[in-house]
């Protein structure tokens, strides 16, 4: 090889260099795509962290799916319908029950799950009389054990809608708020129970995460074309 | 040559799909969107979200076919690039696909 031929000549360098220069870029894009995609569910999860007064953000029609877990208060007056009580839910391993009682918002019934006691005859169930302002989480209803909800000792097995509802003759909001706080606070109170749903869903950017994706093969895309135009030149054969 | 005439049946399938469907989101949707401000009908939110992410998808397979056919076809980088960028611009890619159907019909027709 004479020494004029050897090294690289200037259109590989030239390409070499776009190269480098041209899936930088795509990689850059790929990565603000990509954190874009994170600040999105970021925004989203802190929209949905901050509470709300519990009859926007469900009604007895029904609820957005991101009202699942989600934070909510609740300004009402417990009723005097039947308190139910759902049988054998332990709490931290020991026996006991879960209370189910009415309260009105606004002429809207909610389920509310106030809490554990170890015995129904335990002097937490006694109902707060008067206004209270309760703080809370919202949860779906359960949904097994739909054909026997209710046992004959009058104890639900589940905390079933529709058992709730023909005990209190009364359409009820489509979510249960699992009690956390109340104002004023009573003693003793039943103990308040963990959540099934931690967090609500939020929508997820789809768009944003496959553009991320996208940069990335096309960062791909610019080291195949150079490896084509710049390597193997060109596989069409000469005319003969 | 049979490969030539596959590539450049798998690069004009994309070129196709790819424009139309670009073509119609820029010349129907995005009007809708932005000059007419609908944003919160459901099946239009629909439609935006799939279009776009359709059109993101399709366009990998774009560049993909575009490399295989301008590879074989041995166009320049210049030309090359302005190919597969064809796929971004509303109506583009119809004089991409026109453009490289051209070539190969000359290639085809001087190789026989």
């Amino acid at each position: 090889m004479t020494a004029g031929r050897s090294g690289p000549s200037a259109r590989v360098v030239g390409l070499t260099l776009l190269a480098v220069l041209l899936s930088a870029l795509c990689v850059v894009a790929g990565l603000w795509q990509g954190s874009r995609t994170l600040d999105i569910v970021e925004a989203e999860r802190a929209a949905v962290a901050a509470p709300l007064p519990v009859v926007e953000a469900a009604s007895v029609e029904g609820f957005p799916a991101t009202s699942v877990g989600r934070p909510v208060t609740a300004e009402g007056e417990y009723s005097d319908a039947e308190q139910l009580l759902v049988a054998q839910r332990q709490l931290d391993g020991r026996a006991g029950e879960w209370v189910i009682t009415p309260l009105v918002v606004n002429g809207t019934t909610v389920a509310v799950l106030r809490g554990w006691v170890d015995a129904p005859t335990s002097p937490a169930l006694a109902v707060p009389a008067g206004p209270v302002r309760l703080a809370g989480a919202l949860q779906p209803f359960e949904e097994f054990y739909a054909e026997q909800a209710r046992r004959p000792d009058g104890r639900l097995v589940a905390v079933s809608r529709e058992e709730i509802e023909r005990a209190w003759g009364t359409p009820v909001l489509s979510l249960v708020l699992v009690l956390a706080r109340q104002d004023p606070a009573v003693a003793p109170a039943p103990a308040p129970v963990p959540l099934t749903v931690q967090t609500a869903d939020v929508p997820f950017p789809l768009q944003n995460a496959a553009y991320t994706l996208q940069w990335f093969v096309f960062a791909g895309f610019v080291w195949v074309m150079w490896w084509l135009w710049v390597v193997r030149r060109s596989p069409v054969e000469e005319p003969a | 040559m049979s490969g030539l005439s596959g590539a450049l049946l798998r690069f004009r399938i994309m070129a196709w799909i790819t424009g139309v469907l670009l073509a119609v989101m820029s010349v129907i949707f995005l009007p809708l969107k932005y000059g007419f401000g609908l944003t919160d009908e459901g099946i239009l939110a629909t439609i935006y979200a799939l279009g776009w992410q359709a059109h993101g998808w399709l366009y990998v397979l774009y560049v993909a076919t575009g490399l295989d056919i301008s590879f074989r076809m041995r166009f320049s980088v210049v030309r090359t690039v302005a190919v597969l960028l064809a796929g971004t611009i509303p109506f583009a890619s119809f004089f991409a696909d026109h453009y490289v159907t051209r070539s190969v019909r000359a290639r085809l027709a001087a190789t026989t």
